[in-house]
């Protein structure tokens, strides 16, 4: 029991440290084009926790959530632009619209296991990709939809990418919070469960079912928000934007950081979203180098970074004697 | 009334008939093992009273109630837990949060209250924690509590499963063959374990290939051979039937 407080304390440290850092970097960048990219990276990280929790936790592969996140931008969208709504409606109108259809999705698709799961939400997110492209009276098709307005609260403007950002982080903040809660809980639990082998969960009273949807939905959801932020920061939206490129790269980005871990999900959506800005005047040889580390990393290290990461530092502190070889033991007995 | 009566049940799987029309009852507090040579059908039995598998026909009465057919999460619900012949440990886990998710069916925060991270959520959580490190005790693993769960060697794999299914609260605990890969010394400690188990008001049923655990702990013995029971009865008895002597050696040769 000691280890599990001490456990706590390590965890409320760590989000408490990320929380301050991440606050203050926009300070070291004065120009509004680095503050754009780390509004976008906060988007990111806050889609691949929502992912992670799906595919790290529960083992449930999807290849679709640029739908997701397409959707919350169109819902937002419209809403602000083609009804006049506060664009608070349009976060709420992401957020319904997501969850019912994930809902509708899930049911189905989650019966499939492995690749055929993952093929499933592939052609989903195809579809909807046509969607947005050939509904051309609701989304404006190619061309997309411009003119949306920005969030307000109380009528402070969040106007300037400084004060958008940390709106952006707040909502992060929340979503890295959830994702720890969750996942070192009873439900958190029963994902694992499901992922580390389902006849066993069900044997232990695990609706796996059940779970298994509601994790779906909440991914969704988490997709969704991101979407939402993304379309009132950007002002504009187009198909261009939810391309299965993209949902590739979401997968990247928890495969890269390791799964099953809220810190991987941050570490792996942080790299990825630089290393697209470097390379973001190559065009489409960016999607060749993510494919790449994709491959390398399954192969080279399963764990990805996070997982690397612990291991090293835990072969130097081993080196150096820093702790005794049983540390697991006895802290158990206690 | 018998904790369980299993009553002419049968499986087929396609044209094949893996169960055929076995009845009998487990009675509170017993220990009563299911023996029979490879593919007598120990373990489709047991993939049906927890609702893995669906009985063709037949039905499976616990404490009065039919259910046959019902989802596994339910019947683990109901009061019976299992353990796997090939184990099913969560390999992504440590070995205490193993025995946790047993107490997922006694406990009842969701994912809501559970995002939260609510102080009920955490209340909750902690007895869990003690409730599992207390069975880890039972099963002499409180050591590992830590470790990760795949790091674990067979013998704890299966103790592990134990503590896992006694979580869930079960009046009935299956066992599908706990000493495979164990040596003497270990099928020793598990006898110990299952006696331990029984001593603490749980009716345990258990499918086993290691004949002299069974002849040791058993109270009784079903004997079942393609499917079919061919006897039942206290352990001196089976060992002398005629019958489950020529399923487990073959046909006697008649010397000339």
């Amino acid at each position: 029991m000691v280890a599990v407080r001490a456990l706590l304390k390590t965890r409320r440290t760590g989000l408490a440290l990320y929380g301050t850092a991440m606050a203050l970097l926009p300070l070291m960048f004065s120009n509004d084009y680095y503050v754009k990219v780390l509004i976008i990276l906060g988007i990111n990280i806050l889609i691949v926790l929502g992912l992670n929790l799906l595919m790290g936790y529960a083992g449930q592969v999807s290849i679709g959530h640029a739908a997701f996140y397409g959707m919350g931008a169109y819902a937002s969208a419209i809403v602000t632009t083609k009804y006049g709504m506060s664009p608070w409606f349009g976060l709420l109108a992401s957020i319904i619209l997501g969850g019912i259809v994930a809902y509708g999705i899930a049911i189905p698709t989650l019966r499939l296991k492995g690749h055929y799961l993952a093929m499933a939400t592939l052609g989903f997110a195809e579809i909807v990709h046509v969607l947005f492209l050939q509904l051309k009276d609701i989304t404006g098709g190619t061309d997309g939809i411009s003119g949306i307005s920005t969030l307000s609260i109380a009528g402070f403007l969040f106007d300037s990418p400084q004060k958008l950002y940390i709106l952006v982080w707040i909502v992060v903040m929340a979503g890295l919070i959830i994702s720890i809660n969750l996942a070192n809980s009873r439900v958190g639990r029963a994902l694992r469960a499901v992922h580390g082998s389902e006849i066993a969960a069900a044997s232990m009273g695990i609706d796996t079912a059940k779970y298994k949807i509601q994790i779906f939905v909440l991914s969704a959801v988490f997709a969704c928000i991101g979407g939402s932020l993304y379309a009132h920061m950007a002002g504009f939206v187009s198909p261009d934007s939810f391309t299965l490129g993209v949902s590739i790269t979401l997968v990247t980005m928890v495969v890269l950081g390791g799964m099953a871990n809220v810190w991987g999900a941050i570490i792996g959506a942080s790299t990825l979203t630089i290393l697209e800005e470097y390379l973001k005047g190559y065009e489409d040889f960016n999607m060749v180098i993510f494919g790449l580390i994709l491959v390398l990393v399954m192969v080279f290290m399963p764990q990805g970074l996070y997982g690397a990461g612990t291991r090293v530092i835990g072969l130097i502190k081993r080196r150096f004697k820093l702790i005794p070889d049983t540390a697991g033991e006895e802290s158990a007995a206690s | 009334m018998p904790l369980l009566e299993v009553k002419n049940l049968c499986k087929q799987f396609g044209g094949l008939t893996a169960v055929d029309n076995v009845d009998f009852r487990v009675y509170t507090d017993q220990i009563k093992a299911i023996i029979g040579p490879n593919g007598a059908g120990k373990t489709t039995v047991f993939n049906m009273l927890t609702g893995v598998d669906k009985p063709t026909s037949g039905k499976i009465v616990f404490e009065g109630i039919d259910i046959s057919g019902k989802k596994p999460h339910v019947i683990t619900g109901l009061g019976i837990s299992r353990t796997f012949q090939n184990t099913q440990i969560f390999k992504n886990m440590s070995v205490v949060e193993n025995v946790m998710v047993g107490r997922h069916i006694r406990t009842k925060n969701g994912m809501l209250k559970c995002m939260i991270g609510l102080r009920s959520a955490r209340i909750e959580d902690s007895e869990s924690m003690d409730k599992a490190c207390s069975l880890l005790k039972l099963v002499g693993m409180e050591k590992k509590a830590n470790k990760s769960a795949d790091d674990l060697p067979v013998g704890e794999r299966h103790l592990l499963e134990i503590a896992r299914a006694l979580a869930t609260e079960p009046k009935l605990l299956l066992l599908d063959e706990p000493a495979a890969g164990l040596n003497n010394e270990e099928t020793g400690k598990l006898a110990e374990v299952i006696y331990k188990i029984r001593g603490g008001g749980v009716t345990v049923l258990l499918v086993e290939h290691d004949m002299s655990l069974v002849m040791d702990i058993s109270d009784e013995v079903v004997v079942l051979n393609f499917g079919e029971k061919i006897a039942e009865g206290p352990p001196l008895l089976i060992q002398q039937d005629g019958q489950v002597i020529q399923a487990y050696l073959g046909q006697a040769v008649e010397h000339a």
